[in-house]
C-alpha cells in the first residue's frame, strides 16, 4: 500500500503558525499501525518530528491523537482501518484543546488538574471490620467495572465540543475516574466528588455530544458514567 | 511539575442541579406547547386571518388558553435565556464581559417574561377599539 501520511507539525520556536507535512510512505501492510508509519518518518525521513509514545500497545495511553479526525491512540490504529483499496491518506494532528508544545505533543497538565480536583483516589479513614481486607461483593465490584479500565489518554476529554469551547470543564476523563470512587462501596467521599462535580464546570458542562464514548479506545461508556454522576448528583 | 489544588465546597451546586433539571423537564414540556401553538397559529388557522380582533375574541376570551401561552412563555423564556446563559459561559472567558453579558440576558429575560405576562394577564376579555388620530 502507498499512504501519504499528512502529520500537522509545530515547532513554537521555528513556525510563525503549525502547518501540514505530506510524507509518502510505500510498501505500508495493511495491518501497520499509525504508529509504526510515525516511527517510519522520525527515525528515516525526519527525526525533528516530536511525538509521545511509550508501551506502543494500547495500554499506557500516551500516544493519543487526532487521526483522520477523530481522537485515537496511534498504537491501536490500523491502516486497513483508516484506507481501503492500494493508496489512500491519514492526517494526523494533536488533540485539541490542549496547548501543542511541539508536533504532535500537546501540554497535559490542565488535564491532570482536572483529574486531580475529583481526589481519584480511595478515601476511607474507619478501620474495616477484623482489620484486615474492606470485602465487597462482586456486583459492589462490577458497579464501577466500566472506569477502573481508564488509562488516562485524554482522548475522551479533547474530543469533547464543550471542553474545547471551555477548557475550565472538568471534562469526561475526570468524571470517568469520580464516578470509578463514588460508586465504590468502599469509599466515602463519594459526597466531596459529587460536590466538586455539582459546580458550574462540573458535570453540567456535558451536553451528552458522545465524541468522548466514541473516542475512547479501552471502549468505556463515558456518556453514560457522566449520566450516572448527573443522576447521582440529582438524586441528592 | 505545579499542582493546582481546588477547593472543595461542602454543598452542592444546587442552582446549576436545579437549572439541569429544568432544561430537561421544560424540554419535555415544550414539545406538545409549541408544536400546539404552531398547530393552531400556523396550520389550523392563517396567519393572514390573525389579528388582535381574532386573539382577544377567539382565544383569549377562554382564560385557559391564557394559562397555555403562560406555559409556553414561561417555560420557553426560561429555557432560552438558561440556554444563553450556558453559552455566554462557554464561549466569554474574560470574567467582567462574562459578568456584563449575564446581567444583560437576565435583565433581557425579565423584560420579556413581565411583557408577557403583563399581556396575558391584562389582556380585555372583548376587544377594546383604541381612539384614533
Amino acid at each position: 500500500m502507498e499512504v501519504t501520511l499528512k502529520v500537522r507539525r509545530f515547532n513554537p520556536e521555528q513556525d510563525e503558525k503549525p502547518y501540514f507535512a505530506e510524507y509518502t510512505l510505500k510498501d505500508v501492510e495493511p495491518v501497520d499501525r499509525v504508529l509504526d508509519l510515525l516511527h517510519h518518518v522520525k527515525w528515516y525521513i525526519d527525526g525533528t518530528l516530536a511525538l509521545r509514545r511509550s508501551c506502543a500497545h494500547g495500554i499506557c495511553g500516551s500516544d493519543a491523537m487526532r487521526i483522520n479526525g477523530v481522537n485515537m491512540l496511534a498504537c491501536k490504529a490500523l491502516v486497513q482501518n483508516l484506507i481501503k483499496g492500494e493508496r489512500g491518506t491519514i492526517q494526523v494532528e494533536p488533540m485539541y484543546g490542549l496547548k501543542v508544545i511541539k508536533d504532535l505533543v500537546v501540554d497535559m497538565e490542565p488535564f491532570f488538574d482536572h483529574y486531580r480536583s475529583v481526589m481519584p483516589f480511595l478515601v476511607n479513614d474507619t478501620i474495616p471490620e477484623g482489620g484486615r481486607e474492606r470485602l465487597q461483593t462482586p456486583e459492589q465490584r462490577e458497579r464501577f467495572d466500566e472506569g477502573t479500565k481508564c488509562i488516562l489518554c485524554a482522548a475522551c476529554t479533547t474530543s469533547c465540543p464543550s471542553y474545547w469551547a471551555n477548557g475550565t470543564y472538568v471534562g469526561p476523563a475526570a468524571i470517568v475516574q469520580a464516578h470509578r470512587f463514588i460508586f465504590d462501596s468502599r469509599d466515602e467521599a463519594g459526597a466531596d466528588r459529587l460536590a466538586v462535580l455539582s459546580e458550574e464546570n462540573g458535570v453540567w458542562r456535558c451536553r451528552t455530544i458522545f465524541n468522548c464514548t466514541t473516542a475512547c479506545p479501552r471502549e468505556i461508556p463515558v456518556t453514560q458514567l457522566i449520566a450516572e454522576v448527573k443522576g447521582e448528583i440529582g438524586r441528592r | 511539575m505545579t499542582t493546582t489544588t481546588k477547593s472543595v465546597s461542602q454543598r452542592d451546586n444546587k442552582f446549576e442541579t436545579f437549572m439541569w433539571r429544568y432544561m430537561r423537564w421544560s424540554g419535555v414540556l415544550l414539545v406538545p406547547l409549541v408544536f400546539g401553538h404552531f398547530a393552531i397559529m400556523h396550520v389550523i388557522n392563517s396567519v393572514a386571518d390573525i389579528s388582535y380582533e381574532w386573539v382577544i375574541t377567539q382565544r383569549w376570551s377562554f382564560v385557559g388558553w391564557r394559562i397555555y401561552d403562560a406555559f409556553l412563555l414561561w417555560f420557553a423564556g426560561i429555557h432560552g435565556f438558561n440556554g444563553l446563559r450556558i453559552a455566554i459561559n462557554d464561549y466569554v472567558h474574560g470574567e467582567s464581559l462574562n459578568r456584563v453579558l449575564n446581567i444583560l440576558a437576565v435583565v433581557l429575560m425579565v423584560i420579556v417574561l413581565f411583557v408577557g405576562t403583563a399581556a396575558l394577564v391584562l389582556a380585555p376579555t372583548t376587544p377594546v377599539t383604541l381612539p384614533t388620530g
